[in-house]
């Protein structure tokens, strides 16, 4: 046992050299062993049965921003974990509003022995805080003291009580281990507080502004800690504005005010995503769009009209439907209700049609519909393995998540016993797919002009010396993917009614659904695992991702796919469309471009997001990042500083710029 | 019947009210020096190299499917949006157009045409049945620079426009600054005598740019795009020609 132990905190020391890297960077060999000799000393990892009571007990307050704060206290001790058992439960958003409008101790009720015992360690946790607060006697302090003394008696007493809670939980939800945390719908959560206190007098709404801008910068502060798979990768996203369950869009004067505090601030974290819908009002897309244009990714744009009738048409209750909010990142999940693991497999629809390309040898394909039907084998083999994968997954016990999650019963909600507990996969490389049966109907079928073999030897030499067929099938292509092309678009939901069907075929004995998402953090990793395709892109070369903007195509073009690709059924696991823009294009068309906006809802995308940036400033901060310290990029769900990215992400986002300018 | 395309832009912001489709139709009179659309102008087919491929200018489309290929957008043009015919000169070959821009009128799509005006007499007045936005280029107003610039015989123009600003009152004229050819003292007091004998509301001013030039040289051809004009000279000219009514467009 000891011996596990040691490996697991071997793996730990692992994890903490990478943030140390986050924070200082590869070059940055001094920064990189300090730290890590440090963590050899202070390093814990809690393992024992009651792990969560005696981390909460031990974790280091830190003082660091009693100094810059003038409001709230937010302290994270990045030396103490627990250990990994089996899979942890995060990439969620959890419901504050379980935090503000009811006491700790009012939740003991829905709790079993070990939630219990969780919540008295909270309230020692808490209290200990409270006594800490006190003993550096800043005066500042005093209501964040009471917040803590008040949390498992009382609910949130004002505006700044519910705002201090929800960084007390979100702290402890951090030190626990979990992941990717999402903040929820907080305009709709912290909004009754907001009221009564401007109301009454007690608060203004320059320092509402100031509370927030706080509240925003004290989540920001541990970024280097919170990143997941890269930096900027936190998860920390807030859902704003939305249509309720009577069909009105709802926004109020916090919505407006999230939107202003992220653009002035401009970090890339926490980011935003705005709810929208054809209903909305137009002056509430103008400050959203007002936001994007800056370069700040955020907020994305998830469009209600679309998604609420595909949840409801999926299974979710409609009331609940109306509280959705998403995982980290942009794959919807009930607010309070869910312990969706959404991100927990990817599909590579490429790997099939690669490994028939590698197989050709043992098929004799003679028609596009042969093809297709090979494909489908191997596809759903595939798939029917991506699944059973999932279904072995074990996660370990979340007594904080489950405190917060309402459940069936008082069980852990790692036992499913939350009201939703569905399964998420995303997928990488659809558009290669069909790109690539595209080209071969095109070339080999249709005009005769190639065989068959002679493609696939193409792919399977890489297109050594075939460069000018490449180059052909690559411009070819731009008639394809993303187009409104109907050819283009009924292939496209052919393969995803296979891939529903296939899923279907495995359902679980738990009946556990799974959902399936067009955007996904993989298409780099998964791309150099999979061999050429036959839509011109090389072996090891990234893999389609989202619905993005390519080859410069008009981006009504991109909705009208986008909207007609269907998302219902289980294709709701986040259909982001990705638009490149150029700076000022948006500025200097605004009206026409939230006209565009406007129409887009209603046309009938599901969800959106911008990366406004041109390829000479990129190219320039690969250069000189010296230059550019702040500048901010979308990566793929989340916003990021371009310096501190991977250069093969870095490559990506200037090619893709590249071609977004050439097409112009 | 077929029309001969070089493109067809959607998602357009530029050329006309609301969003739009602009279609580029091939065939131009004038040889403007400074022409942003080299491969506009002759009336056929044409052949350039581009790396290791040999590849057209220009493309056959029946009016039935350019038709549907404006329709595509339709949601997006609201009340205000709609299609654009650009060039080339857009007039050359509107008769072809005519069953289309007929449809397209009951429709309620508003359409908008892009011309220099240098077209047969009759291809307007066919146009001014069914066009519903005038943009014209005010490019050279002189008889004879006109003819030795821009090639262009100043009389068709003058008769147009008379004809034109008789029978549609929705005109936005365009002028491209080009220095010295569009801009010499001479010819800004040709256009503002123009604007004020038909009592045109709209003017449009811009810079005209060298993002042709690949295209040029794949043409074997060089374009002239003047000399620099400072911000203040911009300035100037839009004091000149009755600053409420001129827009500075970029292009």
């Amino acid at each position: 046992m000891k011996e596990l132990v040691k490996k697991s905190r071997l793996f730990q020391y692992v994890r903490y050299v990478r943030y140390i890297n986050i924070r200082y960077g590869r070059t940055h060999l001094k920064g990189k062993w300090v730290f890590l000799i440090m963590s050899l000393f202070k390093v814990r990892v809690y393992s024992k049965d009651d792990r969560f009571v005696k981390l909460l007990d031990e974790a280091y307050l830190d003082d660091n921003l009693l100094y810059q704060n003038k409001f709230f206290y937010y302290s994270i001790d990045p030396f103490k974990t627990t250990q990994k058992i089996n899979g942890i439960i995060g990439n969620m958003s959890i419901d504050y509003g379980k935090v503000t409008d009811s006491s700790l101790n009012s939740l003991k009720e829905n709790c079993n022995d070990k939630q219990i015992e969780i919540i008295d360690a909270i309230r020692k946790y808490a209290n200990r805080i409270a006594a800490f607060l006190e003993r550096k006697g800043s005066g500042d302090f005093d209501m964040a003291v009471q917040s803590y003394y008040n949390i498992c008696d009382c609910k949130a007493a004002n505006f700044q009580d519910a705002i201090q809670r929800i960084l007390f939980i979100n702290q402890i939800i951090w030190q626990c281990g979990h992941r990717l945390v999402g903040l929820g719908r907080l305009d709709k959560v912290l909004y009754p507080y907001y009221r009564n206190d401007l109301d009454s007098g007690a608060l203004s709404e320059a320092k509402v502004r100031d509370m927030l801008r706080e509240f925003l910068l004290t989540l920001h502060y541990d970024y280097w800690f919170k990143g997941d798979a890269l930096s900027g990768d936190t998860g920390q996203i807030i859902i704003l504005g939305g249509l309720n369950k009577e069909k009105e869009y709802e926004y109020n004067e916090l919505t407006e005010i999230f939107i202003d505090l992220v653009k002035d601030l401009n970090k890339p974290d926490p980011k935003i995503l705005l709810r929208v819908s054809s209903k909305m009002p137009r002056k509430l897309m103008v400050k959203a769009l007002n936001c994007v244009k800056t370069g700040i990714g955020s907020p994305l744009f998830a469009n209600d009209d679309v998604i609420i009738p595909a949840l409801v048409q999926y299974g979710y209750k409609k009331e609940d439907a109306c509280n959705y909010v998403t995982s980290a990142c942009w794959e919807p999940m009930i607010s309070g209700k869910s312990s969706e693991q959404n991100n927990c497999q990817k599909i590579n629809y490429a790997m099939p049609l690669a490994e028939i390309i590698k197989n050709s040898y043992s098929y004799k394909i003679s028609s596009y519909d042969e093809l297709k039907e090979i494909y489908y084998m191997n596809l759903k083999e595939y798939i029917h393995g991506q699944v059973k994968r999932i279904y072995t997954r074990k996660y370990q016990e979340a007594p904080v998540l489950s405190v917060f999650t309402e459940r069936i019963n008082k069980e852990d909600i790692s036992e499913n016993t939350a009201i939703y507990n569905d399964y998420g996969v995303t997928t990488v490389g659809l558009s290669n797919v069909v790109n690539s049966f595209l080209v071969l109907k095109k070339l080999v079928w249709d005009t005769n002009e190639y065989t068959f073999d002679a493609i696939i030897k193409a792919c399977i030499t890489d297109y050594t010396g075939n460069d000018l067929l490449r180059e052909k099938i690559k411009s070819m292509c731009n008639l394809f993917w993303g187009t409104d092309n109907e050819e283009v678009i009924s292939l496209t939901n052919e393969i995803l009614e296979k891939a529903n069907l296939f899923i279907d075929q495995c359902q679980n004995r738990f009946s556990l659904k799974i959902k399936i998402g067009l955007s996904s953090p993989d298409y780099i990793a998964e791309g150099k695992k999979t061999g050429a395709t036959p839509d011109g892109r090389k072996k090891g070369e990234p893999l389609g991702v989202h619905i993005s903007s390519e080859g410069g195509r008009a981006y009504t073009e991109i909705i009208n796919f986008a909207s007609a690709v269907n998302t219902g059924g289980r294709n709701i696991n986040g259909n982001v469309v990705d638009l490149m823009v150029s700076p000022g294009f948006i500025e200097n068309n605004f009206d026409k471009f939230v006209d565009f906006m406007m129409i887009s809802m209603e046309v009938g995308y599901f969800e959106m997001q911008m990366n406004v940036v041109s390829s000479k400033v990129l190219i320039d901060a690969k250069r000189h990042p010296e230059k550019f310290p702040n500048l901010i990029v979308r990566v793929w769900g989340f916003s990021a500083y371009f310096n501190e990215l991977p250069e093969e992400y870095k490559d990506i986002l200037i090619e893709r710029a590249l071609d977004n300018e050439r097409a112009a | 019947m077929n029309v001969l395309l070089s493109n067809i832009q959607r998602f357009s912001l530029q050329d006309g009210p609301g969003i739009r489709t602009t279609v580029f139709l091939k065939g131009c009179w004038l040889k403007c020096p400074w022409c942003s659309n080299p491969e506009n102008i002759k009336t056929c087919l044409e052949e350039y190299v581009w790396g290791n491929e040999i590849k057209v200018f220009g493309f056959e489309m029946s009016i039935d499917e350019l038709e549907k290929e404006i329709l595509k957008d339709k949601k997006y043009y609201g009340d205000k949006g709609g299609v654009t015919y650009s060039g080339g000169e857009a007039l050359l070959q509107i008769k072809s157009l005519e069953p289309m821009l007929k449809s397209l009128k009951e429709k309620r799509i508003n359409q908008c045409i892009e011309t220099s005006l240098y077209a047969p007499k009759e291809n307007l007045e066919m146009a001014c049945k069914y066009i519903d936005e005038y943009i014209v280029d005010a490019k050279i107003l002189i008889e004879k620079s006109a003819k030795d610039i821009i090639g262009g015989e100043l009389s068709i123009y003058l008769d147009n426009i008379k004809y034109l600003a008789n029978h549609n009152n929705s005109i936005v004229l365009r002028v491209p600054l080009v220095n010295p050819y569009t801009v010499s003292e001479q010819n800004l007091f040709e256009i503002r005598k123009l604007v004020e004998e038909y009592q045109i509301a709209k003017i449009e001013i811009f810079r005209v740019h060298n993002l042709g030039e690949k295209k040029y040289s794949v043409l074997g051809r060089t374009q002239d795009v003047g000399l620099i004009i400072g911000e203040k000279a911009i300035e100037e000219i839009r004091e000149y020609l009755g600053k409420e009514k001129v827009r500075v467009i970029c292009i």
